[in-house]
């Protein structure tokens, strides 16, 4: 049967192809290093493109700071990296005043978050006071001190991991710090195929520290930028923006759920799902790239009652129910 | 010996009587609350009440102190009997549109006539999926996405078609792609082709 309607009503697919060639290329630089964690590289791209920071969990040892320092090498901007500890202070993060004894004055000596992407590693295992500092910066995209506004420069994605909380000496992050995540990435063990790979590289000599070297930069801001605008015009029918609405509100009336997931939820499953489906070469979202991303987006944002904790149910168990009780749009 | 007057001047002296004065039941609510004391001091203690009787009274009194903590913790009382609750209850019913109670004939008809063609496509492919449903080459389900039902046809033919059918859908009703006339009569034809092959497949 040939399929001459479907090539008319293709004409009116907008390009994305500058950007899933970008997309592309940040993707084989990394494939130069990290073997496997496909998932945990399309959903950090996501993130990049829909301006949301990322929370990436998993046990030590399965490349979740190595990941994020390669992301950051791919896109052409400042870098900082804050390794949480359990006596760090605020003042460490966003930066303090310092007396100028020539002038007699007190100056601001900006932080080290002050940077286009900033890698925090192991957040967990710094206090709630220090975990607060960043509430501001994350959201709003810039830091008041004594008084003053200091704006960061665009793009500002945070890409911070944690162990999980069971892990010992580990806080758990306050929920409207984990609120300003975009996604919580549950970062898993690589596959047998995978770790026989890593061990075949490593036994051939492989050294991290040259290989890292090899990873090139793809993007400049101006062009990140650009290719979020991009992203913008990425077109959501109004039944799926129903759909969203949906999916979020059930969250708060679950029976399952003591904590459901607020309007920032929402958003971020609107903006992320514009991302997805641009990166896959479409102009327009479908109910799968919200379907796909709903579980990295909810999970982190909503809290079980006991009596489902006590039963060993997961966030992402209730989310997946929500799912296949809620119509698809059609 | 002390001195019997002495005595009883120390004995009449107010800071040496430890005894303070019980203050009667003077409101309704206290007069209330010391009647339901005696009530239960009388039951308890004074009445010969039989060992069956007794017996009652502590079972009913245990069973009201686990219901209170049961509720304070809002426990699942079907776990009491090793019963894990089967699936997340969601309160309300969610509008769902079912294809197999729809008139679709009519819907499409009357689309075609006002010239909403977006209209009519989505109508061509919900007559779709009821033929594969009812072909049984899918199980129909609200929470599926078009992908689902995809990889759940086996045909290769019908698959290949299907998937063709599900693009164009998915341009025109989530991409908001319009249609003029003869593209849709072109799509038209598609979907009734479509629906041939599926009658061919039955």
């Amino acid at each position: 049967m040939e399929n001459e309607a479907l090539t008319l009503v293709q004409e009116n697919k907008t390009d994305y192809s500058v950007l899933q060639n970008a997309m592309q290329a940040i993707k084989q630089e990394l494939r130069q290093v990290v073997v496997g964690q496909d998932n945990l590289i399309e959903l950090l791209l996501v993130a990049l493109l829909a301006d949301g920071h990322v929370l990436l969990e998993g046990v030590p040892g399965v490349a979740k700071t190595l990941t994020a320092k390669l992301l950051a090498r791919t896109v052409q901007v400042d870098f900082n990296r804050i390794q949480f500890t359990p006596d760090l202070m605020p003042s460490d993060v966003l930066g303090t005043s310092v007396f100028h004894p020539v002038t007699g004055t007190f100056d601001y000596k900006k932080g080290p978050v002050f940077a286009n992407i900033v890698l925090i590693d192991e957040i967990n295992r710094a206090p709630a006071k220090t975990q607060a500092s960043l509430f501001e910066v994350m959201e709003e995209q810039h830091i008041t001190h004594d008084g003053v506004r200091y704006t960061l420069d665009a793009p500002f994605i945070v890409l911070a991991t944690q162990n999980p909380i069971e892990q010992e000496g580990t806080y758990r992050l306050p929920e409207a710090q984990l609120d300003r995540f975009m996604f919580k990435v549950l970062v898993a063990y690589p596959s047998l195929a995978e770790e026989v790979f890593i061990l075949e590289l490593q036994h051939k000599g492989a050294n991290l520290k040259k290989d890292l070297e090899c990873v090139k930069p793809v993007l400049t801001a101006a062009e990140l930028i650009d290719l979020r605008q991009a992203v913008q015009a990425v077109h959501l029918d109004k039944k799926l923006l129903e759909y969203i609405a949906q999916l979020v509100g059930e969250t708060r009336i679950s029976k399952s759920l003591y904590l459901g997931a607020s309007p920032r939820a929402s958003i971020a499953l609107l903006n992320s799902a514009k991302a997805l489906a641009a990166i896959r070469g479409r102009g327009f979202v479908t109910p799968e790239d919200i379907q796909e991303l709903a579980p990295v987006v909810l999970r982190h944002r909503v809290m079980l009652t006991p009596e489902r904790e006590m039963e060993g149910s997961t966030p992402d168990e209730v989310i997946k129910m929500i799912i296949q009780k809620i119509e698809v749009p059609r | 010996m002390p001195d019997q007057k002495k005595l009883e001047a120390l004995k009449n002296d107010s800071d040496f009587n430890y005894f303070e004065e019980v203050k009667t039941d003077n409101t309704r609510w206290q007069g209330f609350l010391y009647k339901v004391k005696q009530w239960l001091k009388d039951f308890f203690y004074q009445r010969q009440a039989s060992g069956f009787w007794e017996f009652l009274m502590y079972v009913a009194l245990v069973g009201v102190i686990g219901f209170v903590i049961i509720k304070m913790l809002k426990m699942d009382m079907r776990m009491l009997f090793g019963k894990k609750s089967s699936s997340v209850e969601i309160p309300y019913d969610i509008v769902e549109e079912n294809i197999h109670e729809l008139d679709l004939e009519s819907l499409l008809e009357n689309a075609i006539t006002q010239h909403e063609y977006r209209k009519a496509t989505r109508l061509l492919y919900l007559q779709s999926l009821k033929k594969l449903t009812e072909a049984e080459l899918i199980n129909w389900k609200p929470g599926k996405t078009n992908r689902s039902y995809i990889s759940e046809v086996k045909q290769p033919v019908v698959r290949h078609e299907f998937e063709q059918l599900t693009n164009m859908f998915e341009y025109v009703w989530y991409g908001g792609a319009t249609l003029g006339d003869s593209l849709f009569a072109e799509a038209h034809k598609k979907f009734g082709q479509f629906h041939i092959l599926l009658k061919e497949h039955k």
